[in-house]
């Protein structure tokens, strides 16, 4: 059945909505680069205009379907630039030192660089929950929906990173 | 940084991080424009624009959908549309589709018969000894030969049940024993007794399928046996009797069962006879005059 155009006030709203928690989270994948960030996001929701018509609310929320864009569009960049001889890590090297914080104190800044350090050495699915959770600023309920999981089992897995983050610190210090 | 770092403290600190890795304002609106621009491109100038266009074209397509199922009706029913006609393609397309779904020889007939009354009745608006008209009582005549076809069919289906038990021992037993005590017992089941059956030499004997005693005594001496053919007896199958000796053929059962009339077969006998009748009578006795009616067409 045909579903009709989209409606571009709809694609406003989940635009305004969440754009947001979707830079948030590229923003931590892709180790704190603003500038590389604000090209990935742009790619990204020109990518979801694109592919608007074929959303269909039904079988899922806008936020996971934006998140599936997202997350297909982050794997192809690792690839590409894997083959390229860069990695995530390398480039987190590269963002270290893009520190934007020039107004915070350094006490405030030594311990992001050290968090950024210590989660430099996270597995990727820990990164991605950490991002969705905190950079994204999704709650568990909706992380589960988004990763097909089971919210406890997302809560419980979340623990068990700040645990290793902690360790890590200690380890770093 | 503190050794003991809960894990409240940890998620503040990641929160504070989270902070950086919030878009600009101007960022966000730039790319809401750009987003804007884009989704014009792809799905048009404006939405309400595309809305009207798109409930237009829908209306549009209902109404050609309308028109044109209203007109295949006026056609079908019509028996003023007739050949020459504009629409009468149209007629005959879905006549003919109709002719689809007959999928046995009731049906089949059923549907002959009534294409040669619709046909009947278009030649009330065809003028008269045109060749339209000549046209058109051939197609009823055609229809009436090919329900009538269907009809044979189903009736044949339905003929009274003859058993026959053909005894093939000889009358004097004592005579002929060494020739045929050993043959035994035959029974046939047909649909129906031949009215003429024919005979190896060619001789024909008449009988009454009414009357089983027509078989005995035949003085045919000539031939070893009968051949009762499918196409004198409309028989399903061929069927050997053989003579006695004696030139005798024995009949020692015959049992008829005759089948309840169908009242639709009767009712479709009716109607394609009206046809026929009417198509005689009208090709016997045409009207002598053209009619006035504006909607008679002069043919070609």
């Amino acid at each position: 059945m045909f579903r009709g155009m989209p409606n571009y006030q709809q694609f406003e709203e989940y635009y305004n909505k969440h754009m947001p928690e979707i830079y948030g989270y590229v923003y931590l994948r892709i180790q704190h680069n603003k500038a590389l960030t604000e090209d990935m996001v742009s790619e990204i929701f020109l990518k979801a205009v694109e592919k608007f018509e074929q959303f269909d609310e039904t079988k899922g929320s806008f936020k996971a379907w934006i998140f599936q864009i997202t997350k297909n569009y982050l794997i192809d960049y690792f690839r590409s630039n894997k083959n390229k001889g860069t990695s995530s890590l390398d480039e987190m090297e590269n963002q270290l030192r893009d520190n934007h914080d020039t107004q915070k104190t350094a006490e405030q800044s030594i311990e992001k660089d050290l968090i950024k350090e210590a989660m430099k050495t996270l597995t990727e699915d820990k990164k991605e929950l950490v991002a969705l959770r905190y950079f994204a600023g999704y709650s568990f309920e909706e992380i589960a929906e988004i990763t097909k999981d089971n919210a406890n089992n997302i809560r419980v897995k979340t623990h068990r990173i700040l645990q290793e983050l902690k360790r890590k610190l200690i380890q770093i210090q | 940084m503190n050794n003991e770092l809960n894990d409240n403290q940890l998620e503040k600190i990641l929160e504070n991080l989270a902070k950086e890795g919030k878009p600009d304002q101007k960022f966000q609106k730039a790319l809401l424009k750009e987003v804007k621009s884009k989704y014009k491109k792809i799905y048009g100038h404006s939405s309400w624009i595309m809305k009207i266009f798109r409930f237009k074209l829908q209306l549009a397509s209902s109404l050609a959908l309308l028109t044109l199922t209203s007109t295949t009706l006026y056609a079908y029913n019509s028996n003023s549309i007739v050949t020459g006609d504009l629409l009468y393609p149209l007629k005959r397309s879905v006549e003919t589709v109709e002719g689809y779904f007959a999928d046995n020889e009731e049906e089949k007939s059923n549907y002959y018969s009534k294409m040669a009354e619709r046909r009947t009745r278009e030649l009330e608006h065809i003028e008269i000894e045109s060749e339209s008209y000549k046209n058109t009582i051939r197609e009823t005549e055609r229809m009436v030969e090919m329900a009538k076809t269907e009809l044979n069919k189903v009736e044949k289906r339905r003929l009274p049940e003859i058993k026959i038990e053909i005894d093939r021992t000889p009358e004097n037993t004592e005579n002929n024993e060494e020739k045929i005590n050993k043959t035994p017992i035959e029974k046939k089941t047909i649909r129906k007794l031949p009215e003429t059956v024919n005979i190896e030499n060619n001789n024909k004997i008449e009988f009454d399928s009414n009357s089983a005693d027509n078989f005995k005594d035949i003085n045919e001496t000539s031939s070893k046996s009968i051949e009762l053919k499918p196409e004198f007896g409309k028989l399903e199958e061929s069927i050997s009797i053989p003579i006695t000796p004696e030139g005798k053929i024995n009949i020692t059962e015959q049992v008829e069962t005759k089948a309840d009339a169908d009242d639709e077969t009767t009712i479709l006998r009716s109607r394609i006879q009206k046809v026929e009748s009417d198509i005689k009578r009208l090709k016997e006795e045409p009207p002598k005059n053209f009619r006035t009616d504006s909607k008679v067409k002069t043919g070609r």
